[in-house]
């Protein structure tokens, strides 16, 4: 194990090979899960959810559908690509287009934004790595990336650092900087390998500013089965699931 | 004859030179202790030099407004509220001597003009909508349009201020549609209506919360904080004029909290234990005394000299610090306990030479040879231990050690001066009236003593093992144990300034507490009050910012203000009321407010959940109650068209007014603002400004991990406030319980060392000190009593006290000789019982208090003194059978 990691870490991968490989193991091409979150709110209180969701070509297309509690129970939120956002509230029935302005707020009360879920899969896109040094993180090797985003990419922060495992390319590790503070930290652990992707079946996202975190824990998963793509329209959002 | 039986010799000879001295003595410190007085609010705790005490008396000499008193006036009659809230600040206004200034309203009439220019950029794009139509369905359906995009938007402030926020804008709205309900209904007329729209653009001034149960006003008194005994008399003169008008309204409800209240209810509370303790302790230490000499007249003199030491400690601590302070406030029940110990000692010698057949003289000078030295060095040993503290760098620690450092002194030289003299005069009357004192029936002898000796011989290694398994036990509770910041915990029960601090913030949704700190710029102003606004923990920023953006900000307002104004100008004539659009937009209004309170389910924004339950009649998320909408509804449909028409002309033709009222694109600068709220926040010579920051939440379960004072600390490095000192009075207290242990821990090992000769001994007699103080330790932990400001200094104390036991037995061990412990225990033992329960039962008094820090103080130094006896009776002589004792 130590060799295959001293192998890997000595091998010369430019930063973008890095990002790149990062994405690679870790985006499945569909995904169904069901999860739990819990919501640590800032009044230092624990709310906990089961939500069921489905994704499409990487996170390009998502839907999350609220099982428990019962007050949110049938409540839905689409995400498609291109910043388009749609919630779907069962007790009035009313479908709500969220503008793409939205991207930077709170997806549905958790830590994560609609852009941070989304830039997670096109890092390689948006973004210019540099490979800043190498370091043990959570008792693993890691490959410490600096991402600036490209020139015209809108971004809600001026820049991450991701802690890429040098051994396996699993992202542990991001901080999200604003004004040269980190504002957020998402921590990803128990990566499980599934049909050769990994699946981090725990997830922990905390807002240093708001004294706020959200935790995922994920209690099935299943990566690149079959999810109609009808899944991702108005009609079913009102409709189905 | 040494020296303590030459003065035995003269006091017995010249008693009424002695007596005369000590009348003088007790005249002059007697008058000097009349004039003390009991400051037990957490502020005296604070050194002079602490930066946040002279920030603090900047504010009080520069401003007018640094801590004011907080007036409720509860009730369900919001006019009759706001007409007593009036009266009471004109009553205020004629007590120049009492209240410098007060405040019951905001300053509308400002407010009112330049409205827009105070609101941020994003809120005023979305007003240029709404102002496009006053007619109620457009204006709703405009607002609907402004609601569905508002929860969505990303903002740079905090959850905490953007739920604030939104629980103002929801409150204002359930306002101006219960209005229409109650108009409707025929409940109010027309003037319900113009306060509906007074409502939307800024209210009235008043302060009332939520439900209108609740009008807060400001008293801002003209004695300074600091000078606590003149801020408190204050506090009573507000609480007679309260009490006038709560005869002239009985229907209403008056009452004062604040930081001045919060004092005085504490001062209250404070007194009443220190007097309660001390009459408590006095009572139970002479019953045990009286039982335990099986006499009644000596206990008494023993206690009444006693009482004239207590008396001369009281008198320098006047002329030392003019005060007695939260902690030196203890000094008579803890002098009982800890004086009473050399009368206790001096009469077991005297009633034995007296039963010996000695004459009274005599037997005083053979007394004063047999126990004169030993209860020289209990008082010297004890005294140092306290006077250590003076090592320690918190003043209020020093204070302590002092105080009671020379009443142990003080009340030894008392015994030693007064008891022998009370006696030959008790002896003389005695034998005019021919009486002899009786001896009480019953015995408390200390024969067990004898006996547990005996069975520690036999059983010394268990006794060790026992004790080590049990300081093992407590050794891994100690970790447990924290520096408490709950607040709340330690203070008196029931203290009504407290209980209605707890009422304000949970109907304000804002804490009554807050920070201040001058600034010197108005740059400095905007920068700070920005950050401040950025933190979670804040929940409101108090300035003259509030009322004056920064000139760029209002600059870019300016020609959004003109296109709302240009808006209102062409917005659609006020017409006919449309029945059908408006309930559609009613309604939609009502399927926002179940969608808003999901969003804010999910988002853990609990208080945005709760008004808009209420409004939409949501239980459990689930519509089960009737709710305004309905009611609305419902009355829309029933009313005739007319009474519709008027409800819009009146409400919409108010509110456009209004609106058009705020549309002053001046810029606002320093001399526009009004004299109310410059006097408040802007310094009297004009150079300094003022910021009050208020917390989001409470502070005081956990001040020492405050988010809001890390924030404003961050900030604001200079801020002050009651938060801020009393998380200082916390951390204090913890510093100084370390450091107090450690220099009490070194100033009883080299007392022993100088006394013993022996580094052997000076350990054996620190061992059950420290084990004790482990138990103790673990008892904090146990009890969940944990360190408080009070308790911190446990440790330090009962180290002081508990030293002498240990003393005492390995001194008369090492006179009596090998194989004596039994002997030792039998004769030394009931001294050490004794003075050791006469100690436990003076802080055990302590349990009676009000002030729940007391109270746990009380009860931790009574085991711990507890843990101290078992270990020096058990412990001790069984780690001396192991080493000296069992050596061939």
């Amino acid at each position: 194990m130590l060799f295959v990691a001293l192998l890997t870490a000595s091998t010369n991968l430019s930063p973008v090979q890095i990002l790149k490989k990062s994405i690679d193991v870790s985006t499945p091409s569909t995904m169904v899960s069901t999860t739990r979150q819990i919501v640590h709110t800032y009044t230092g209180k624990k709310r906990e959810f089961l939500v069921k969701s489905y994704s499409k070509n990487g996170n390009d297309k998502m839907l999350f559908v609220y099982l428990k509690p019962a007050r949110v129970k049938g409540d839905k939120f689409l995400f498609l690509k291109g910043g388009d956002i749609y919630a779907y509230f069962s007790k009035t029935g009313r479908v709500r287009r969220i503008a793409s302005s939205a991207k930077k707020a709170k997806m549905h009360g958790s830590d994560f934004s609609y852009e941070d879920v989304q830039i997670m899969s096109e890092l390689d896109k948006n973004f210019n790595p540099k490979l800043l040094h190498q370091e043990k993180y959570d008792d693993r090797t890691c490959y410490v990336l600096e991402l600036k985003p490209k020139k015209g990419v809108s971004f809600s922060y001026e820049k991450l650092l991701a802690w890429i495992d040098t051994e396996n390319f699993t992202t542990l590790r991001v901080d999200f900087y604003r004004k040269g503070k980190v504002i957020k930290r998402m921590v990803q652990k128990d990566f499980k390998k599934i049909k050769g992707v990994w699946v981090p079946l725990k997830m922990e996202m905390t807002s240093l500013k708001n004294n706020t975190k959200t935790e995922t824990i994920v209690d099935e998963v299943e990566v690149n089965v079959d999810v109609p793509d009808r899944f991702f329209t108005l009609g079913y959002l009102k409709r189905g699931g | 004859m040494g020296f303590f039986g030459k003065f035995g010799e003269f006091v017995s000879k010249h008693y009424w030179l002695v007596f005369g001295i000590v009348v003088a003595v007790t005249v002059f410190l007697g008058i000097m202790s009349e004039k003390i007085r009991i400051d037990t609010t957490w502020l005296s705790m604070l050194p002079e030099s602490e930066p946040s005490v002279i920030e603090y008396k900047k504010i009080v000499k520069h401003f007018d407004s640094a801590s004011p008193i907080i007036i409720a006036i509860e009730g369900t009659n919001l006019n009759l509220m706001k007409k007593s809230a009036k009266e009471l600040a004109e009553k205020f206004k004629s007590m120049p001597d009492i209240v410098r200034d007060v405040n019951y309203r905001f300053n509308v009439e400002f407010l009112r003009r330049h409205g827009f220019m105070l609101q941020k950029e994003s809120v005023l794009k979305r007003f240029k909508k709404i102002a496009s139509d006053f007619n109620l369905d457009g204006f709703f359906k405009n607002f609907n349009d402004f609601f569905e995009s508002e929860y969505i938007e990303e903002s740079d402030e905090p959850l905490a201020k953007q739920e604030k926020d939104a629980v103002r804008f929801l409150d204002t709205l359930n306002d101006v549609l219960v209005s229409f309900r109650d108009y409707l209904k025929g409940e109010k007329g027309d003037e319900v209506l113009r306060w509906a729209a007074e409502q939307f653009s800024g209210g009235d001034g008043y302060i009332v919360s939520r439900d209108k149960t609740l009008l807060i006003m400001f008293a801002y008194p003209k004695v300074p904080l600091m000078e606590a005994f003149k801020a408190i008399d204050s506090v009573f003169k507000v609480e007679k004029v309260l009490d006038e008008f709560r005869t002239k309204y009985p229907e209403l409800d008056f009452g004062q909290t604040g930081v001045y209240a919060i004092q005085k209810d504490e001062m209250e509370a404070g007194t009443h234990d220190t007097i309660f303790n001390f009459i408590t302790a006095f009572i139970l230490v002479l019953l045990l005394f009286m039982v335990s000499f099986r006499m009644v007249s000596s206990p008494f003199l023993a206690m009444t000299s006693l009482m004239l030491g207590i008396i001369w400690a009281v008198g320098l601590t006047y002329i030392f610090y003019g005060r007695l302070n939260i902690s030196t406030a203890m000094i008579g029940p803890v002098l009982i306990g800890l004086g009473v110990d050399y009368s206790i000692h001096f009469l077991s010698g005297y009633t034995q030479a007296r039963y010996r057949g000695l004459g009274v003289g005599e037997s005083i000078v053979d007394s004063f040879a047999r126990v004169g030295r030993g209860i020289l060095t209990g008082a010297l040993t004890t005294a140092v231990a306290f006077m250590s503290f003076v090592l320690v760098k918190i003043s209020i620690i020093r204070e302590l050690g002092i105080v009671i450092g020379s009443g142990i002194l003080l009340t030894f030289i008392a015994t030693i001066t007064t008891l022998p003299i009370f006696l030959i005069f008790i002896e003389k009357m005695k034998s005019r009236f021919k009486k002899r004192e009786k001896r009480l029936s019953g015995s408390m002898e200390f024969e067990f003593l004898g006996r547990v000796g005996e069975f520690v011989m036999r059983k010394h290694i268990w006794v060790i093992l026992a004790v080590v398994v049990v300081t093992a036990g407590a050794v891994l509770l100690i970790p447990k144990l924290y520096f408490t910041g709950d607040l709340k915990k330690i203070e008196a029960e029931g203290l009504k300034s407290l209980e209605l601090m707890d009422k304000i913030q949970e109907k304000f949704d804002l804490s009554p507490d807050s920070a201040s700190f001058i600034v010197y710029s108005l740059e400095e102003l905007n920068d700070k009050t920005e950050k401040l606004n950025k933190k979670t923990s804040v929940g409101f920023v108090e300035s003259v910012a509030t009322y004056m953006p920064p000139v760029e900000k209002q600059k870019r307002r300016i020609p959004l203000i003109r296109e709302i104004k240009r808006s209102i100008l062409s917005s659609r004539p006020i017409g006919k009321f449309r029945s059908g659009d408006f309930v559609s937009e009613l309604r939609r209004l009502e399927a926002n407010i179940i969608e808003l309170s999901d969003m804010a389910y999910m988002g853990g924004l609990d208080r945005i959940v709760k008004r808009c339950d209420e409004m939409a009649g949501l239980v459990n998320g689930e519509k089960k109650l009737r709710n305004i909408f309905d009611d609305l509804e419902e009355l829309v449909k029933k009313s005739d068209s007319r009474k519709l028409d008027r409800m819009q002309k009146i409400f919409s033709s108010e509110l456009k007014k209004r609106f058009l009222e705020m549309c002053d694109t001046s810029i606002i600068t320093l001399d526009k603002l009004p004299d109310d709220v410059k006097r408040l926040s802007v310094s009297r010579d004009g150079k300094m400004f003022l910021v009050n920051v208020y917390a989001s939440r409470i502070v005081w379960d956990k001040i020492l991990d405050s988010d809001f004072i890390k924030d404003v600390k961050e900030i604001a490095p200079n801020s002050t406030g009651m938060p801020i000192m009393f998380y200082l009075v916390t951390k204090l207290s913890a510093e100084g319980g370390k450091q107090a242990t450690l220099w009490a821990f070194i100033t009883i090992l080299l007392i022993l060392i100088v006394d013993f000769r022996s580094l052997g001994y000076s350990v054996m007699a620190m061992l059950p000190l420290i084990v004790g103080s482990l138990w103790t330790l673990a008892f904090l932990v146990i009890t969940d009593f944990q360190f408080t400001y009070m308790t911190a200094m446990v440790v330090p104390l009962i180290m002081g006290i508990g030293i002498d036991d240990g003393v005492h037995i390995i001194h008369r061990y090492r006179i009596e000789g090998r194989g004596s412990v039994p002997v030792v225990l039998r004769t030394t033992g009931k001294a050490i019982v004794l003075t050791s329960l006469t100690t436990m039962i003076a802080f055990g008094s302590f349990a009676f208090s009000r002030m729940v820090g007391y109270r746990q103080f009380g009860i931790t130094i009574f085991a711990g003194i507890g843990f101290m006896l078992l270990l020096s009776v058990v412990f001790l002589p069984a780690l001396m059978k192991l080493t000296v004792d069992g050596k061939k």
